[in-house]
């Protein structure tokens, strides 16, 4: 029962991470990626090439630091590529979720040229195991367990006390008042989006240690943020931190008790229910 | 002279709604009035820079703002308080007044400005961590104003603060309007409530179908019948 | 029509249309040829239905592919699994992908339009899940292969593969002239007038989610029966019919074909099917090919092909097509 519970924890705060970068863009730009999952999978093949004696062998903690710093670069890239020249026009929601569907399958086509399709692994961050309360968890699922609150609650602090988090809340308000407060909108689209791309690339390397890497490893995670953030509302922040958590722990009884294989099927069926009930999610407002 | 307008021509799209207007604003508060849609919140929304003027110039303390972006109006001192009730719904009081305060030019004041903001709206002192949504609607223009003058404003552009307001709840936000007036800051504002801009203003301004169509230089000279007649035609 | 002078490019086009019907599966008798020919139809069918829901209504669609799958699906698992005879099984086809259909957006289109793209997308790896846990019926990862032969009395299809090709052609024909009526009909234009102005609509009376589930039904029946086809004609039913790559070629054609246009898409679906066959050498290179030709016809040429044609080519009596550039995509009221 325990393991089942931590296997939830963790996969909870996965897609919590994986899950709020969807929801700050939702939020201020208006465009949903649907390349999210491929910035995920980025993150762990660039952390594995960069720590990898296979790559360029530097060791663990300055590959992940270079992969953060790389996953901002992706993100203002992915932005002025796919996402800049549709927001604000009429079309924007479809053509970007297009634009971002296409720049998937270009990044997973191009991993698999450059890396291969065979499995890799990256170090885990911690390994070994702890003993909490009689139940032996592996160091990287508990770091997985901490670490994501941690980010969640950084990300909070963000949103609330600093002048760019402010001003990216605005944003998703009332563009016109942002901008008459003197925000630059653009500036924050950047900032919103490669904060996204970072949140994902650390879900991604955190993944990694947990399992194999593939150029598709993506897209089962981004498919379960899509049963999140239906469920909490693509508008709120909290909702989708909730809708994570219940998914995971949804995912990791369905697993335990059903199989693995019709997992996927009672997540569908909770989201219809869910649908049936609250079109607009559990927490999520009607705009 | 604070603000000149000079013949201005704006719209949306193809669309023209302004079609040659030409304001001055100076020390004394300046009003604008006229009938709904005729272009007065797009005149304001192409000072603050919203809108490009397709014609004419703007000059802000001398230099040419035409055609600005709206963060470098606002970070040079004119601040737009647009018309409509919540302007940050789900934030905070203190959220929304301190965003007021965004450029750089502000933000290292806020502290400072804000007290001064809930000196002015004890109001919106009480409530400072309510969300702005749970405001009534006097207190909600008050945080308007409020945040817009957290941008220390030298030049601050109201569209129709008493707009839906109780006469009460008016009363009061007009004193205060005119409190703001006495500590210096320049004022443009746009509303239907002419014996507000009559008492406020040294200058009024009337715009039909995008065009200033009276000019009243001062308004202690003029009857309220007289502009009621010019606003509404004869038999008003 | 009634007194008016018969629209004669139109009726010379048809003619000209009708004859390479007719001639070109006795002309591409190469297997290679046949074989792209034949894939090309199908996929021009799945492409111009999918131009229905996403382009036309402008639904965010997409579970299309998923209709296209399911129909290989239950023409391969009711003729090897339950015996069901050729041809009932094209009809059960239909009647499964029409109820999957009906029910599926029902559900989803209670929601905004992005909550649409989410649940439908959702859909469709649902039915990979479902293939890959259900092995013993499905094949799972693997497929079904043996999927038995069309027949007309003794004329086994497989025989002689120019039978597939007029059976494609025939699918393609019908499914055009049924959607170009229906584009055509009071039911087009509402799905047009919900697109660009849903408020007004509504407030006239109209309702929105019975005319959108309508149309998702509609543009479902050809492209089961093009799926039926497909695992006939390959004898196989695999789960790559839902893959990724599928459909980000299929939306491809919608795009570049002319989203809105219903012909554009049949072009492109040729002219991609094609294009990705010659470019079959570069392996994956060929979907990065794909996906840049998608962002830039975005980005470039919002109309798609269609719209380039669209200056020479005598105006339709229908209601305007969309283009991608023309989405009206506002607030939409619960």
């Amino acid at each position: 029962m325990s393991a089942i519970i931590v296997s939830g924890l963790v996969s909870g705060a996965l897609y919590a991470l994986i899950a709020s970068g969807l929801s700050l863009v939702w939020g201020a730009l208006g465009v949903f990626n649907f390349a999210h999952g491929v910035l995920l999978m980025a993150g762990a093949y660039v952390a594995w090439w960069l720590s990898s004696p296979d790559g360029l062998g530097l060791g663990l903690p300055v590959a992940i630091l270079a992969t953060l710093v790389f996953l901002i670069a992706a993100g203002a890239i992915l932005f002025f590529l796919l996402v800049r020249p549709w927001v604000g026009k009429p079309n924007a929601e479809l053509a970007v979720i297009m634009t971002t569907i296409a720049g998937s399958i270009f990044t997973q086509n191009l991993v698999l040229e450059v890396f291969g399709g065979r499995y890799k692994t990256i170090d885990q961050v911690v390994s070994g195991t702890i003993w909490i309360g009689g139940t032996a968890i592996a160091a990287q699922n508990l770091l997985c367990i901490v670490l994501a609150p941690v980010l969640l609650v950084g990300m909070w602090i963000l949103l609330t006390r600093t002048r760019t988090g402010l001003a990216i809340r605005a944003v998703a308000e009332n563009q016109d008042v942002a901008q008459l407060f003197g925000i630059g909108v653009q500036r924050i689209y950047l900032v919103t989006f490669a904060a996204s791309a970072v949140l994902a690339g650390l879900a991604g390397i955190l993944l990694g240690g947990l399992f194999n890497i593939s150029p598709d490893m993506g897209t089962d995670p981004l498919l379960r943020a899509f049963v999140v953030v239906v469920f909490g509302g693509l508008g709120s922040l909290p909702g989708t931190i909730v809708g994570a958590y219940s998914v995971g722990m949804i995912e990791a009884f369905a697993s335990y008790y059903i199989g693995i294989y019709w997992t996927p099927v009672v997540l569908f069926l909770v989201l219809i229910a869910v649908l049936v009930i609250r079109p607009t999610g559990l927490f999520g407002r009607a705009s | 002279m604070l603000l000149q307008a000079d013949q201005i021509r704006a719209g949306y799209g193809r669309v023209q709604v302004l079609h040659g207007v030409s304001i001055e604003v100076d020390q004394k508060p300046v009003g604008l009035f006229g009938p709904n849609g005729h272009g007065k919140t797009t005149l304001l929304r192409t000072l603050s820079g919203l809108i490009a003027p397709s014609a004419g110039r703007i000059l802000y303390s001398g230099s040419d703002i035409s055609g600005k972006k709206p963060q470098a109006i606002v970070e040079a001192g004119l601040v737009h308080v647009p018309q409509g009730s919540t302007l940050l719904p789900r934030m905070s009081v203190l959220e929304a007044l301190t965003l007021g305060a965004y450029t750089r030019r502000a933000w290292a004041r806020r502290r400072e400005t804000v007290e001064q903001v809930f000196a002015l709206f004890p109001r919106l002192a009480e409530r400072r961590h309510q969300r702005c949504n749970t405001l009534s609607g006097g207190e909600r223009q008050m945080a308007a104003i409020g945040a817009g003058l957290m941008g220390r404003p030298a030049l601050l552009m109201l569209d129709e603060p008493t707009l839906g307001l109780a006469p009460k709840v008016r009363l009061d936000l007009v004193r205060t309007i005119q409190e703001i007036a006495a500590t210096g800051v320049g004022l443009l504002v746009v509303d239907q409530d002419i014996d507000m801009l009559l008492g406020l203003c040294g200058r009024l301004y009337l715009i039909e179908q995008g065009r200033v169509t009276l000019d009243v230089r001062d308004p202690r000279e003029i009857q309220h019948q007289e502009v009621l007649r010019r606003y509404f035609g004869s038999g008003a | 029509m009634n007194g008016r002078a018969p629209n004669w490019p139109h009726i010379g086009l048809a003619l000209v249309v009708i004859g390479a019907l007719i001639a070109a599966p006795q002309i591409l008798t190469g297997g290679v040829a046949q074989n792209l020919a034949i894939l090309s139809i199908l996929y021009a069918v799945v492409a111009s239905n999918w131009d229905l829901t996403l382009g036309y209504a402008g639904i965010f669609n997409f579970a299309h592919v998923a209709f296209f799958g399911i129909g290989s699906y239950v023409a391969a698992i009711s003729t090897l699994q339950f015996g069901v005879p050729v041809w009932w099984d094209l009809a059960l086809a239909v009647v499964v992908v029409m109820v999957v259909s009906g029910v599926v957006s029902s559900l989803a289109l209670r929601l905004r339009g992005i909550y649409v793209a989410l649940v439908t997308f959702a859909v469709t790896q649902l039915c990979v899940a479902l293939i890959n846990s259900q092995k013993d019926i499905t094949g799972g990862p693997v497929g079904l292969i043996g999927v038995p032969d069309l027949q007309i009395g003794s004329l086994a299809f497989g025989s002689d593969a120019r039978a597939y090709f007029y059976a494609a052609e025939i699918l393609l024909l019908a499914s055009t002239i049924g959607l170009r009526l229906l584009v055509s009909s009071n039911f087009g234009l509402s799905l047009v007038a919900l697109r660009d102005n849903e408020s007004y609509a509504v407030s006239r009376g109209m309702p929105a989610r019975r005319q959108r589930v309508l149309a998702m039904i509609a543009s479902s029946i050809p492209t089961s029966l093009a799926g039926c086809l497909y695992a006939h004609y390959l004898i196989v039913a695999s789960p790559d019919v839902f893959s990724f790559s599928l459909t980000t070629l299929l939306l491809t054609m919608v795009l570049v074909g002319g989203a809105g246009t219903i012909y554009g898409p049949i072009v492109a679906a040729f002219v991609l099917t094609v294009g990705t066959e010659k470019l079959s050498g570069l392996g994956n290179v060929r979907y990065m090919v794909v996906a840049v030709l998608i962002v830039l016809t975005l980005r470039f040429l919002p109309g798609g092909l269609w719209s380039l044609g669209r200056v020479r080519w005598p105006a339709s009596p229908a209601a305007a097509p969309a283009s991608a550039a023309s989405f009206d995509l506002k607030e939409r009221p619960e």
